[in-house]
């Protein structure tokens, strides 16, 4: 017994500040349960090649332009030309909850994925970064095609995060993509840890690759990135999102290093950037730090009209929340409560939303280790529970026992996409795990109202980079469109707001991409809305479509 | 957190005693750290009530970063002699290495208010206290480390964050100048410093010191266990970085010993192979070098790090046709990569093929924009094919990069003569 008690005491150590408890979960684990039974395959066999370990990416979609989100899901497999290499899956939302399984072929180790109307037609197209030519799968009513040779982007090198965006302001999706390191086979080097092979980190390599811009060209991409300025700094890059970071009313993006400082690409307009992340105090830690940047999102925790950043980080560094302060932005990361439980993780996808409907922003932060666990958690030496922080308010956070789940997952969490999935009007999470099982988790925590809105542009496209807010009586909330964010992920385009107990928010202003601010009229709780640009204000007018 | 612990014995041992701690798989170790740390186990198992035995184990895991293992021996150490400051203060340290921030803190203020002397704990409770949101605390704790250690920058840069935090930015701008002035390559201060004077407006020395601050490694005060720490520091990666480091500080003997004691738990590693060649060869023993680079070549014959090893090899040695072959040999494996390029422009240069030299120097720039050494041999060789522009608009590059590094300054200098 008393050796018992001293173990018991003993594995408490580590865990930190006792997580808040969880009376009931958040989320239900349902992925086989609805169709979706995709297992990542990290190599074949796996060999230590660096690509295996960072790979496992998904979006969500609308394949077919039926209104729900359908899932696709980016396979690995075999780094070299093999005959047998597993496709990727596309799984088509049947309306009831569950999912239809459908190959695509991979052609190549696949990374992410980005999810677009890049030739404006009306439809969801696809961009998937792999280790080698990217592809971009074109929607020919529901059937994919891939079409990157022939629109210019099949980049060759190896590609992580891509995000959509429209750049210019022409109406058309331009396309950003992220490279994280130049590496073949042939450049493969031998790490260890003790006396057992792992993977090797960026830093052995010494090779960053630069990321590339793509401007679309009706329907055909040029690349653009030394024209615009983007040649001139790059990292081992892995993770993007777009917005209007510094209020100019032109979308910008950040990239997400590994281990080198960070991007903050200003949009200078006449299709130039400038990299300003050390200016604003986003390219490094608060001590000037350079950290191992994996997943990104762009969120305003403070409901004060900005965006600020949030990026995940290796174990024995923290997560990091950059909090805008109008021109530069403020580490607040110990301040919101998401320093202490994230020092023991490696975080990567990540997503925000407030998935109990309280008003309240949540987190949730997909974990996976890069190198392995001298005393693994599971069976995959990379394996680490995720985790789920609960918003407080006031841009605080506390985490929730078990990551919100009944029966705590342990696996290589790379993507994490967020999505309403089966319409319930609550935000649901998807987890794509390295070398393991995708989990899809049902959101049960929502107990308030809701609303949501499909923002679009005056041609009925996804406004991406647009600014919602909704306001109940004074209290603003704001979201931005942005589907590109996480890591080798895609959200759910529509944006989502959690009421608490009010029925109807009483205004909704969009600030446009490239700087147009619109106000709306009042709209019922436990809808979808669309929010469609006009060329005069509508003010006043409810604009319920479902 | 699942660690096997080695219960047994401690059901039969001695009141007050603890097992060691160990590794659920000890044997997955670098096989270096597995001695040490087995060595350091048999202490305590001959000593299990003695409290410096567990401090030492805890030490090795520290330095290895196996945070919950070294905090679970510090509390052994600590539970055995609840007054030793030394394992206290690492026990706290490992506290927030595993998350518990809370904890961490609340050890800081004890050692602090218990010993207010014991310079490296006011540090780390400021630290730990910014961290927490309590900045005036903080404030306070690092103006005492300022007293404690005056002529170390830690509190100043300390005090100098706080008052940022504070919204005081012309005073945090006051502290961290202060503690550059007293540690010019303390990294973090500057970077804090940049921060102060964007925050005030001084764009153009904000600019200045951010880019300085750049890269800069968490600095703490060392405490009187830190030396020890380095020494546990034995696993490979570690004795890499510890041999460049002196091979960098001009130390090139202590690089080496460092790495033939690692090569003989690793002798098939070639990464090592190539860092001894390289401390080999910074002390002239070129044959051993060659015959490691070899050794690392037949090994690995598509790193390309080797090659370039092998072109210094063969610039040392005087051959300078030998050293373009390895050049391009490591090109040949590393086309996408620039430091191949600019090893090659080296050589070309020095053989005063100016032309080809430039060819390979664009291309290493074009590869790698921030690479300060490519751009200053790009203006050079620019220079000396006349083409003034050119050169000078490398030179730009090369200032903007680092503006006051002296192979720029010195650059100037010689361009400006030239003209």
């Amino acid at each position: 017994m008393r050796a018992i008690s001293l173990a018991a005491a003993l594995l408490g150590l580590g865990a930190g500040p006792p997580a808040t408890p969880a009376p009931e979960p958040w989320f239900e684990e349902v992925a086989e349960a609805s169709g979706v039974v995709f297992d990542h395959v990290r190599g074949m066999p796996a060999r230590f090649w660096f690509p295996e370990i960072m790979a496992g990416g998904g979006c969500w979609l609308d394949a077919e332009g039926d209104g729900d989100l359908d899932l696709f899901l980016v396979q690995g497999g075999p780094l070299t030309p093999a005959p047998a290499a597993p496709p990727h899956r596309l799984y088509r939302n049947q309306g009831d909850g569950t999912f239809a399984d459908e190959e695509v072929a991979a052609g190549g180790f696949g990374m992410g994925c980005a999810v677009g109307d890049y030739d404006g037609d009306g439809d969801d197209d696809l961009y998937v970064t792999r280790v080698g030519p990217n592809a971009l799968y074109r929607n020919e009513e529901g059937v994919f095609r891939d079409v990157a040779a022939a629109a210019g982007v099949a980049h060759p090198g190896w590609g992580s995060s891509a995000a959509f965006l429209d750049v210019e302001g022409d109406g058309d999706l331009d396309l950003f993509v992220v490279n994280y390191v130049r590496w073949s086979p042939e450049r493969e080097i031998v790490c260890s840890q003790g006396s057992d092979r792992d993977y090797c980190q960026p830093a052995n390599y010494n090779a960053p690759a630069p990321d590339v811009l793509y401007l679309n060209d009706g329907g055909v991409f040029r690349d653009a990135t030394a024209a615009a300025g983007l040649a001139r700094a790059f990292g081992n890059g892995l993770g993007v999102t777009a917005g209007d970071f510094d209020g100019d009313g032109r979308p910008d993006l950040y990239v997400a290093n590994d281990g080198d400082p960070n991007q903050l690409w200003i949009n200078q307009g006449g299709g130039t950037f400038a990299d300003r992340a050390l200016l604003s105090g986003v390219a490094v830690n608060r001590q000037g730090v350079a950290e191992a940047g994996m997943g990104v999102a762009a969120v305003d925790v403070e409901n004060d009209g900005d965006l600020d950043l949030f990026v995940t980080h290796l174990r024995d560094e923290t997560n990091t929340l950059y909090v805008n302060q109008g021109g530069w932005f403020d580490d607040a990361t110990a301040q919101a409560g998401l320093a202490a439980p994230s020092i023991g993780s490696t975080g990567f996808g990540l997503g925000f939303a407030d998935f109990d409907h309280d008003g309240e922003l949540d987190l949730y932060v997909a974990n996976g280790r890069v190198s392995r666990a001298l005393a693994p958690l599971a069976d995959d030496p990379y394996a680490e529970p995720d985790q789920l922080f609960r918003g407080l308010g006031g841009g605080r956070f506390a985490e929730v026992a078990g990551a919100g789940l009944a029966a705590s997952l342990v696996d290589a969490g790379r993507a994490a996409a967020l999505a309403d999935y089966d319409g319930d009007g609550d935000v649901d999470v998807l987890v794509v795990n390295n070398g393991g099982r995708a989990r899809l988790l049902r959101n049960r925590a929502a107990r308030g109202r809701w609303v949501m809105f499909r923002v679009t542009d005056r041609h009925g496209h996804v406004a991406a980079g647009a600014l919602v807010g909704v306001r109940v009586a004074d209290r603003w909330q704001w979201r931005v469109v942005q589907r590109a964010a996480s890591y080798l992920a895609s959200h759910d385009p529509r944006v989502h707001f959690g009421l608490g107990a009010a029925p109807r928010v009483d205004e909704a202003v969009v600030v446009w991409p490239w700087g147009r601010r619109e106000s709306f009229g009042g709209f019922a709780a436990g809808a979808v809305h669309e929010l469609r640009e006009t060329t005069r204000a509508a003010s006043g007018v409810e604009n319920v479509v479902e | 957190m699942s660690l096997v612990w080695l219960l047994v014995s401690w059901l039969v041992l001695p009141s007050g005693g603890s097992p060691a701690v160990e590794p659920e798989d000890l044997e997955s170790l670098d096989p270096l750290l597995v001695e040490l740390v087995e060595e350091r186990a048999a202490a305590v198992a001959a000593r299990p009530g003695d409290a410096g035995a567990h401090g030492e184990l805890a030490l090795v895991y520290e330095a290895n970063r196996m945070w919950p293992e070294a905090r679970a021996s510090y509390e052994n150490a600590v539970r055995l002699a609840p007054g030793d400051l030394p394992w206290r203060f690492h026990l706290a340290l490992t506290r927030r290495q595993t998350g518990d921030f809370e904890g961490a803190l609340a050890l800081y203020r004890a050692l602090a208010a218990e010993r207010p002397d014991f310079a490296p704990a006011a540090q780390r409770l400021g630290e730990a206290l910014l961290d927490a949101g309590e900045v005036a605390a903080a404030r306070a704790a690092f103006e005492k480390l300022i007293d404690l250690a005056p002529r170390a920058p830690h509190g100043y840069a300390g005090l100098g964050d706080a008052l940022l935090r504070q919204g005081d930015a012309a005073a945090a701008a006051t502290a961290l100048e202060h503690a550059v002035a007293l540690a010019p390559g303390y990294r973090a201060a500057r970077y804090l410093l940049g921060t102060a004077y964007l925050r005030l407006g001084r764009r153009d020395e904000a600019e200045r010191e951010l880019a300085r601050g750049v890269g800069a490694a968490v600095e703490q005060l060392p405490d009187p266990l830190a030396p020890r720490l380095e020494t546990y520091a034995v696993g490979l990666t570690d004795r890499l970085s510890r041999a460049g480091a002196e091979i960098a500080a001009g130390r090139p003997e202590r690089a080496a010993a460092l790495l033939e004691e690692a090569r003989a738990a690793h002798p098939a590693n070639v990464t090592l192979l190539n860092n001894l060649a390289i401390a080999y060869l910074r002390q002239g023993r070129l044959d051993e070098a060659r015959e490691l680079l070899d050794e690392a070549r037949q090994r690995e014959p598509a790193k390309f790090s080797t090659y370039l090893n092998l072109a210094s090899w063969a610039l040392r040695a005087g051959r300078l046709d030998e050293a373009l072959g390895f050049a391009a040999d490591a090109v040949a494996r590393a086309p996408d990569l620039a430091q191949p390029h600019l090893t090659r422009a080296e050589i070309l240069a020095r053989r005063g093929r100016f032309d080809d030299a430039r060819g390979s120097y664009r291309r290493a720039v074009d590869l790698a924009p921030d690479l300060l050494p490519a751009w200053l041999g790009l203006a050079r060789v620019s220079h000396a094919l006349g083409e003034r522009d050119d050169a000078r608009a490398a030179l730009a590059e090369a200032r903007r990069i680092a503006p006051r590094h002296p192979l720029v300054l010195r650059l100037e200098e010689e361009l400006r003569q030239g003209e």
